[in-house]
C-alpha cells in the first residue's frame, strides 16, 4: 500500500489545521445544511465585526460525504479564521463535543447552523467573559421568535413531545439591559462555556436529542450555573420545508435518555412514563429493551 | 401596513432557507428601515415544499405577504414585484442576499432626496471574501451564456464615495421607483437574459443605471444541493433574442457567442429548438 494510492484517498474534504489561540471559538455541528452555515457566518462576518478578531469559525461537518462539504470547505478560501472539520464515524447532537475538542479559543460559543444573533450580542458575551476568566458556568441568552421578541429565556425541566423541557419565558429576559440570572435548562440552538470547563457529552450519545437537562445538571454537579445572559438574543431557523437527510428517531432519543440517566445516577422511570404516555406502553418497552441490549459494537 | 416608502421584494422557487435568512437578516439588522417598508414574496413554485412555511410567516412579521404565482416560471417573474408592491421604490432582491448595517438605511435617505427619479440603483456586489465587483461589463462571458463580466470601478471601493454610472450590473439586488419600472417582456421565461436588458431599458426612458457604493450586497452563490429548477441555454437564448428583438438590437452577437460555447453545429440545433418554440 503506497501513500500516492487514490483508491485509499478520503472521498470527502481534509479537515483545516488548527488555528492559532484565540479568545474565541465560535462553533457549529452541521448536517447537510449549507444554507444554514452560509448565513449563519456570514451574518456573523457582517453584522458583528467588532468581534471578527477575537475569534476563530469552525465547523464539524457531521455529514462529509455529501455535496454540501466541498461547499463548506470551500470557505477557506473566503472567510479569514474559518476551520473545517469533517466528522464521519458518529452522527448526531452530540457531536458538538468535537467543537469543544477542536476549538483554539479560550472560550467556545457552540451554535446551531441556522442562527442569527442580534446586532451587539456577541461583543456583550466577550467582554462579559474577559470579565470572568475562570467562569465555569454553562452561558446562554433568549431565544427570539420569528417576531423578533423574546420566545423563551429557558426550559422549564418538565416532559413534552418526547422532550425533556419546554420553552417558558422569564419577565426578567425580556429587556436586553438587564442582569443575567440562573436558569435550570435551555435549548441548545446557543451556548457558550470556557473550554477548561467544558464537561462535555457522553461520547455513546448518538443520534439527535436528548442533551437538553444533562448538559445543565452537569454544568451545576461541577460548581457551575446555568446563565441566561439576556443580551445574548439568537434567532433559530426552525422550519425545514424540504426535510432533512438525518434520521431523528424515537430509539435513538430513548436510548440517549437512558444514557444520560445512567451516567448521572438518576432513575430512569420518569423517561419510562413520559415516553409511555406519549408512543405506547408496548413500543415504550421495545425501545427501552432495544437500548439496554448489550452493544457489539 | 398602508404606503410603505419601500417594497423589498424576492421571487422564490423552493429556497425557504434563502428567504428565511434573508428577510430575517433585514428585519434584525436593519432596524432602523422596519416602519418604511413591506416585504413582498412571490412564491414560483406554488405547491412546492417551501409555500406553506413561506406564508407562515405572515402571521409573524406584520408587514409581510407572501403571493403565489406559477403561471410562468423564472427570474422574469420579478416584474410581479413592480406590479403588486405598494412601496413608492421597490427593491428587488435576490431571496439569498445580506445588506450590510446602514445599507438599506441609506438607500431609503437616496431615494427620498431623488424623489423623481428615472435611474435603476444597484450596489457593489461584496463577494464571500469582502472583495468588491460594482458592476458588469457588457461583454460576452466566455464559455457561458451570459452578458456580463463581473468588474469593479474604483469608485466603488469607498462606501461614502458619490454615486456612479455604471454600464449593467447584476440583477441580485437593484431599486427603481415603482413609476418609472419600465418592466421585463412578459415573454420572457425560465431562468436569466434580463441583465444588459433592463439596464438599456432603463437608459432609453433616460434614466441612469447607478452603483450607489453603500449599497452593498452579499449574494449566497454556492447550491451544492443543487437547484430545484432547470436552467437551460434553451431559454436564456430565447431571451436574449426576444430582449434584442424588443430593443432592436442585431442577434448576431448573441448567436455568434453561443456559437463560440458550443459550436456551430450545436448552436444550429439549439436556435432552431428555440425558434420553433420547442
Amino acid at each position: 500500500m503506497h501513500s500516492s494510492d487514490k483508491s485509499i484517498e478520503p472521498a470527502w474534504p481534509e479537515a483545516s489545521p488548527r488555528n492559532a489561540p484565540c479568545f474565541l471559538t465560535i462553533g457549529m455541528a452541521t448536517c447537510d445544511d449549507y444554507d444554514g452555515c452560509y448565513f449563519t457566518i456570514q451574518a456573523i462576518r457582517l453584522y458583528h465585526p467588532e468581534i471578527l478578531d477575537d475569534v476563530e469559525l469552525l465547523i464539524v461537518d457531521n455529514n462529509s460525504s455529501l455535496p454540501c462539504a466541498e461547499a463548506l470547505k470551500d470557505l477557506e478560501n473566503s472567510v479569514p479564521n474559518f476551520r473545517y472539520i469533517p466528522h464521519r464515524s458518529r452522527q448526531g447532537t452530540a457531536v458538538r463535543d468535537l467543537v469543544f475538542r477542536h476549538a483554539a479559543g479560550e472560550w467556545v460559543l457552540c451554535v446551531d447552523s441556522h442562527v442569527y444573533f442580534a446586532s451587539g450580542a456577541l461583543a456583550r458575551l466577550v467582554d462579559y467573559c474577559r470579565g470572568r476568566p475562570d467562569s465555569i458556568d454553562l452561558l446562554q441568552g433568549p431565544l427570539l421568535g420569528d417576531d423578533l421578541r423574546p420566545m423563551a429565556t429557558h426550559f422549564e425541566p418538565l416532559w413534552s413531545h418526547a422532550m425533556y423541557g419546554i420553552w417558558a419565558l422569564d419577565d426578567r429576559g425580556e429587556d436586553a439591559a438587564s442582569a443575567p440570572f440562573e436558569i435550570p435548562m435551555q435549548g441548545l440552538g446557543a451556548f457558550a462555556c470556557r473550554r477548561a470547563a467544558w464537561p462535555g457529552f457522553n461520547p455513546r450519545l448518538a443520534g439527535f436529542g436528548g442533551e437538553e437537562g444533562y448538559i445543565h445538571e452537569k454544568i451545576r454537579r461541577a460548581g457551575g450555573r446555568n446563565m441566561c445572559l439576556p443580551f445574548l438574543r439568537w434567532m433559530h431557523r426552525f422550519e425545514r420545508p424540504r426535510g432533512v437527510s438525518y434520521p431523528a428517531t424515537y430509539d435513538d432519543r430513548i436510548r440517549n435518555y437512558l444514557l444520560i440517566y445512567d451516567e448521572l445516577g438518576l432513575d430512569p422511570q420518569p423517561v419510562i412514563d413520559h415516553f409511555t404516555e406519549f408512543i405506547g406502553e408496548a413500543e415504550t418497552q421495545r425501545l427501552v429493551a432495544a437500548a439496554r441490549r448489550p452493544s457489539v459494537t | 401596513m398602508s404606503n410603505p416608502f419601500l417594497t423589498i421584494g424576492m421571487s422564490v422557487y423552493d429556497d425557504y432557507d434563502g428567504f428565511y435568512f434573508t428577510v430575517q437578516a433585514i428585519r434584525l439588522y436593519h432596524p432602523e428601515i422596519a416602519d418604511e417598508v413591506e416585504f413582498l414574496a412571490i412564491d414560483n413554485n406554488p405547491g412546492g415544499p417551501c409555500g406553506r412555511a413561506m406564508k407562515n410567516l405572515e402571521h409573524w412579521a406584520p408587514n409581510f405577504r407572501c403571493i403565489e404565482y406559477g403561471e410562468r416560471r423564472g427570474t422574469a417573474v420579478r416584474d410581479i414585484l413592480f406590479r403588486e408592491g405598494s412601496g413608492e421604490f421597490v427593491l428587488c432582491v435576490d431571496c439569498h442576499v445580506l445588506f450590510p448595517p446602514g445599507a438599506l438605511g441609506r438607500l431609503i435617505a437616496w431615494c427620498r432626496a431623488n424623489p423623481q427619479t428615472r435611474d435603476l440603483l444597484q450596489g457593489p456586489l461584496l463577494h464571500d471574501d469582502l472583495n468588491l465587483s460594482t458592476h458588469l461589463e457588457p461583454r460576452w462571458w466566455p464559455g457561458h451564456l451570459f452578458f456580463g463580466e463581473w468588474a469593479t470601478d474604483n469608485r466603488g471601493l469607498d462606501l461614502d464615495a458619490p454615486p456612479f454610472e455604471v454600464p449593467m450590473q447584476g440583477l441580485g439586488a437593484f431599486a427603481c421607483r415603482r413609476a418609472a419600472w419600465p418592466g421585463f417582456n412578459p415573454g420572457f421565461s425560465g431562468f436569466g437574459g434580463e441583465e444588459g436588458y433592463i439596464h438599456e431599458k432603463i437608459r432609453r426612458a433616460g434614466g441612469r443605471v447607478l452603483c450607489l457604493p453603500f449599497l452593498r450586497w452579499m449574494h449566497r452563490f454556492a447550491r451544492p444541493d443543487g437547484i430545484p429548477f432547470a436552467p437551460t441555454w434553451q431559454d436564456r437564448l430565447r431571451n436574449y433574442l426576444i430582449g434584442h428583438h424588443e430593443l432592436g438590437l442585431d442577434p448576431a452577437p448573441v448567436i455568434a457567442h453561443l456559437e463560440e460555447c458550443i459550436g456551430k453545429e450545436q448552436a444550429r440545433i439549439l436556435l432552431n429548438a428555440v425558434r420553433s418554440g420547442a
